[in-house]
């Protein structure tokens, strides 16, 4: 064998050593390429969002932070991030951002505004998607206030990220406790802005808004009868809408506005019936058992009733239609449930209700399709009365001889107080307007 | 036909003993049956009464306050096509063509012949001007980091130094509720061997601008948690670093 075929011989044989790894490899490529650790089920929160104050420091920049933190705080959806966390520049920024800054700062949304004397002007960011204004509204301030221009900034944050209203500019109605009176009260939802519904010195209870927030409906004594009144929030005189004898109590505006559901013991057993808005006048009785039935809420779509029965031994959540028929129990948890109230989320089955666990009371939802429960408050002292948020992802309840709380409805998160003193019988007005 | 006094008595004796047995032993037998039958009945309704005791009202919902744990198992890749190897005992338990050998089923069929000796055939080739160096040792030492190739799956399977390495990832993955979660993106890491990170990257984006970035914050985090408190890589797995560790960031949870 000469050198040159030995040579030759040695390179086929490199060769078939070459196409061998070659095919070793090939047929295994997901050994040698791409990924290699799968990490499945990213953890879901709340959106992480900047409000950093405008740099011109003055107080109605101030305000529009303060009121920006407050109402974003709560509307069940954002984590406001501390501020003394921020990197940024804001000075340089001024209204811009440099998305890494914000991104070091784990911030998913930045909201920037400018204070000048006829106008406030909003942007917001989307950090991820670079510097560029995600949204941009500019309000005039005249004939309004900072506070009511900032509202209607959140609404819009709200809806951009949602396509829901938000409830910043909602009303909440209460029956404020004093000394041998009850009071009916209203106040803008973070607690502002307080002032009386009821002038009188007789003991009001049990407000509920109409759907238009136009009116008032409240329970009241003045004239020695548990009598129902419809009045205007501004506090003018009421109306005696239904004056039957014995209790004409905790009203509930259809969602048309045009009939109230509420308890009336005329026969002497109380009873869940349905008048007229107009004139009180009887449209429809719809319960009769020997068993007292009470706290009639209408389901937003308006088609059925829940109220509370103790028909079947204690006190429990019940749905009837709101043509009538029989009721149907639908709260089996514990043996004390009262008090419920419709989601107005469209689409869903949800009622929140004041539940005793233990000897405490606390605040749970029920989607009554899925029987899924969901508890709201916890070990927090005892929580009762709730109502939804106009767009039901926030509830308000009285907290026994502290105040009115809210917090979000899926339960998440911590109670946020909105009015300091003895209050129950809250109801959560509906959207403000635009 | 006619009997006398003695077969009379006889007969009479016999007579009440066939109808005594006659009449207690299906009576015998049937109480031993009733008694039998009871037992079961008795067991019946105690197990009907106990399961009506047992159908309790709902109980009261508790708050959630925190996350549920994460499991571990999921988290680092695995050939879930790989079959088990069968158990046996006997050759007969095997199919046609496998034998039974320590336990498992083997194929029956040995290499008729011998495995090629590349080394050895190449001596016989040897020249002494070529170039004989060795080209590495790539199992339990770090060569230079190659970042054209990304990954080595059989390495990484289920060891728990990149099951911790997926928890600290998990830790930090976190996506705002109203984020849209589409695709899944991928990052990956340079890791020395005292365990820093020494580089990272996003070797594809999903698309959905918000996951992205939940997924660089999740590198970002972990990049400076591993450097703060390095974990040294197990010699073991040396071999492995030498390319870039990728991961796949699928927001939603594995089925």
């Amino acid at each position: 064998m000469d050198m040159h075929s030995l040579r030759s011989k040695t390179s086929q044989l490199a060769l078939c050593a070459f196409a061998f790894v070659a095919a070793s490899a090939s047929a295994q490529p997901s050994d040698n390429s791409g990924v290699v650790i799968d990490v499945n089920g990213a953890k879901r929160g709340l959106y992480p969002i900047a409000l950093p104050v405008a740099p011109e420091g003055d107080a109605a920049a101030k305000e529009v932070a303060q009121v920006e933190g407050s109402d974003l705080g709560v509307a069940g959806v954002f984590k406001v991030l501390d501020p003394t966390s921020f990197l940024a520049d804001l000075k340089t920024e001024q209204l811009g951002i440099d998305p890494q800054k914000w991104k070091d700062v784990g911030a998913f949304g930045v909201v920037k505004y400018r204070v000048t004397g006829d106008q406030i002007e909003f942007r917001l960011y989307e950090v991820s998607k670079g510097n560029t204004a995600a949204l941009t509204k500019m309000y005039k301030r005249s004939g309004t206030t900072t506070r009511q221009i900032v509202h209607r900034w959140d609404n819009e944050v709200v809806k951009f990220y949602t396509n829901e209203a938000g409830f910043f500019g909602s009303q909440i109605a209460f029956t404020a406790k004093g000394k041998g009176t009850s009071t009916i009260m209203a106040m803008d939802f973070d607690g502002a802005n307080a002032f009386v519904v009821s002038h009188n010195s007789s003991t009001n209870i049990l407000p509920a808004w109409s759907p238009t927030g136009g009116k008032i409906a409240y329970t009241s004594f003045m004239r020695n009868n548990p009598d129902l009144y419809v009045g205007a929030p501004n506090g003018s005189r009421p109306t005696k809408i239904s004056g039957q004898k014995g209790m004409n109590t905790g009203a509930a505006w259809s969602p048309d506005g045009s009939k109230i559901a509420l308890t009336l013991s005329k026969d002497g057993n109380p009873e869940i019936y349905i008048i007229n808005a107009s004139d009180g006048s009887i449209v429809r009785r719809i319960t009769n058992d020997k068993s007292i039935d009470t706290s009639p809420a209408w389901s937003p779509d308006g088609s059925e009733l829940a109220f509370v029965s103790d028909r079947n031994g204690g006190p429990q959540i019940f749905v009837v239609s709101s043509s009538g028929g029989t009721p149907k129990q639908v709260s089996f948890n514990g043996n004390y449930n009262t008090t419920p109230t419709w989601s107005p989320k469209a689409g869903k089955h949800i009622i929140a209700y004041t539940t005793r666990d233990g000897g405490t009371y606390d605040i749970v939802t029920l989607d009554i399709d899925t029987k899924a429960m969901t508890r709201v408050t916890q070990n927090e002292g005892n929580n009762e009365e709730p109502a939804f948020s106009p767009n039901g992802r926030v509830i308000a309840y009285a907290r026994q001889g502290q105040g009115i709380y809210i917090s979000n409805a899926d339960g998440s998160g911590k109670a946020t107080k909105v009015y300091s003193g003895s209050a129950t019988g809250v109801d959560w007005g509906p959207a403000p307007k635009d | 036909m006619s009997f006398k006094d003695g077969e009379m008595q006889t007969i009479s004796v016999l007579g009440a003993i066939v109808i005594s047995v006659g009449l207690f032993a299906p009576v015998l037998f049937l109480t031993e049956k009733a008694e039998a039958t009871k037992t079961k009945f008795d067991d019946m309704e105690s197990i009907e009464a106990s399961v009506a005791y047992k159908k309790e009202k709902q109980k009261q919902p508790q708050k959630q306050t925190s996350q549920p744990e994460v499991k571990k198992d999921n988290t680092v890749s695995h050939d879930e096509k790989k079959k088990p190897l069968e158990g046996c005992k006997l050759d007969s338990e095997c199919k046609a063509d496998e034998k039974c050998k320590d336990g498992h089923c083997v194929a029956k069929k040995e290499p008729t012949t011998k495995p090629l000796d590349v080394d050895q055939t190449l001596a016989k080739f040897h020249h002494s001007d070529d170039d004989d160096n060795p080209t590495g040792k790539p199992v339990t030492q770090a060569g230079d980091f190659n970042g054209s190739e990304e990954g080595w799956a059989p390495i990484t399977k289920g060891h728990p130094f990149w099951q911790g390495f997926a928890k600290d990832i998990h830790d930090n993955f976190s996506l705002p509720e109203i984020s849209q979660a589409n695709g899944i993106p991928v990052g990956c890491f340079h890791i020395a061997p005292d365990g820093k990170i020494v580089e990272t990257k996003v070797k594809e984006k999903s698309g959905s601008p918000d996951l992205d970035q939940a997924a660089e914050h999740a590198i970002d985090a972990v990049k400076k948690l591993r450097n703060d408190n390095p974990t040294p890589v197990p010699t073991e797995l040396l071999g492995a670093i030498n390319r870039w560790i990728c991961i796949r960031f699928d927001p939603k949870q594995a089925s």
